[in-house]
């Protein structure tokens, strides 16, 4: 299988760069996965597991939304925040989990419900990949 | 005489205080330099990225697509966004940034104030529009601060009350050398991203779920990113800027007070001499 070259990168700095044989990634329209000589495509990511493959090992992640970019052989995950099982924190997202939820069982403006759902989702897939491993 | 080498003493006692100040003021703005350097490095990458891909897009998707943050207001206020510093004795750093606000900010503009002492100059010196929401960024570098301060910019901006963004910032060449920039934000200036290496099939980029939605998404965060790089890089010219003219005030103290230590030996001397030469007279009339 031929290898394409991708780069995550987050504001603390590059985060991997390596060659990859697939790229399996949820955007803003559901999950795709990317091959090499992909067409170019951009796109939004969101906050869900992600994980790519090398020779038959899968790596997984969880981001904290961001953006894709398909290049020509070569793919750019602009991430907010990426995790490998290993840096997440358990105990501190199932505390974000918790208060998510009881944030809104009582909610108390608009603005804050929104917040709490995204909060949830991010400790929910935290959760999730973690439990990958 | 011994008063002339008591005032000496005095001086020196001071200047030797007043050394150990800005030796002190010297290691933390070290150390604090390194801290942000460091973040800074991590950083550039992230940035330039965001800023590479959102002008590879914006070239690719071509000038059809319709975004509220493309396109150009014609009412509202010019908005800027000054970085200056919270605390004092760091050289030159805020008054340069001050020179580049008077030639660049006129009366009435709105300006989102970062930092203390900026905030101070333009509520005594200048008649623009102060917003203090954000005045503590440069030392908490909150990036959680700058997504809600982003928000609120481009909500202004979609909702017309401003027409421009700027953000003038100081910009870290290397440790001795940081010069003032202004810089348009919004409306994205487009020729200002443009990057030559453009190619046939790139053009049929695919956007999902469409161009406005992916630019709708990207700008803000490029916006971010850019907002994030500035900052960090301003608080990392301060931090070299207040290390470099502690080193000089450490120094010009150091010298001072080997001046004076010569002018006290002297007259110390003189006093010692006078005062054989006065036993020796008595000696020689009895």
């Amino acid at each position: 299988m031929s290898k394409f070259h991708l780069k995550i990168v987050t504001p603390k700095g590059t985060y991997r760069e390596v060659d990859v044989d697939i790229l399996n990634i949820k955007t803003t329209d559901g999950y795709i996965g990317v091959l090499a000589h992909h067409i170019p495509l951009a796109s939004g990511v969101d906050i869900s597991e992600m994980n790519y493959k090398i020779d038959g090992q899968t790596y997984e992640f969880a981001i904290a939304g961001g953006f894709l970019y398909v290049g020509e052989n070569e793919v750019t995950v602009i991430g907010n925040a990426v995790e490998s099982p290993e840096e997440i924190d358990l105990q501190r997202a199932k505390e974000a989990e918790k208060r998510a939820q009881s944030r809104l069982e009582h909610p108390t403006d608009d603005l804050d419900i929104k917040r709490a759902e995204i909060a949830l989702k991010k400790a929910l897939v935290r959760i999730n990949v973690k439990g990958l491993k | 005489m011994a008063g002339q080498m008591q005032a000496i003493k005095r001086r020196m006692k001071s200047i030797d205080s007043t050394m150990k100040i800005t030796k002190a003021m010297q290691l933390v703005a070290s150390s604090k330099l390194m801290k942000t350097r460091k973040r800074l490095d991590e950083m550039k990458p992230y940035y330039t990225q965001v800023k590479d891909t959102c002008a590879e897009i914006l070239e690719y998707s071509g000038k059809s697509v319709y975004s509220p943050y493309l396109k150009v207001n014609e009412e509202g206020k010019d908005a800027y966004i000054v970085i200056t510093s919270s605390l004092g004795l760091c050289g030159g750093y805020n008054a340069n940034v001050y020179k580049m606000l008077n030639e660049e900010v006129k009366d009435g503009d709105l300006v989102y104030m970062i930092g203390n002492k900026g905030y101070a100059y333009c509520k005594n010196h200048r008649n623009v529009e102060l917003n203090t929401q954000w005045i503590d960024l440069n030392s908490t570098l909150e990036f959680k601060d700058i997504v809600r301060m982003t928000n609120h910019l481009l909500d202004e901006y979609v909702a017309k009350n401003i027409k421009s963004i700027h953000i003038i910032y100081t910009e870290f060449v290397n440790n001795i050398t940081f010069t003032p920039r202004n810089v348009k934000l919004l409306p994205v200036d487009q020729s200002d991203l443009r990057n030559e290496k453009s190619t046939e099939l790139r053009k049929q980029t695919l956007f999902e779920p469409s161009p406005e939605e992916v630019l709708g998404s990207l700008i803000p965060m490029y916006l971010q990113a850019v907002i994030y790089g500035y900052l960090v890089e301003s608080v990392t010219s301060e931090n070299a800027s207040r290390r470099a003219s502690m080193e000089n005030a450490t120094d010009n103290a150091q010298e001072l007070t080997d001046e004076l230590r010569l002018k006290y030996n002297q007259a110390r001397q003189t006093a010692i001499t006078n005062e054989v030469s006065e036993i020796v007279a008595g000696a020689n009339v009895e």
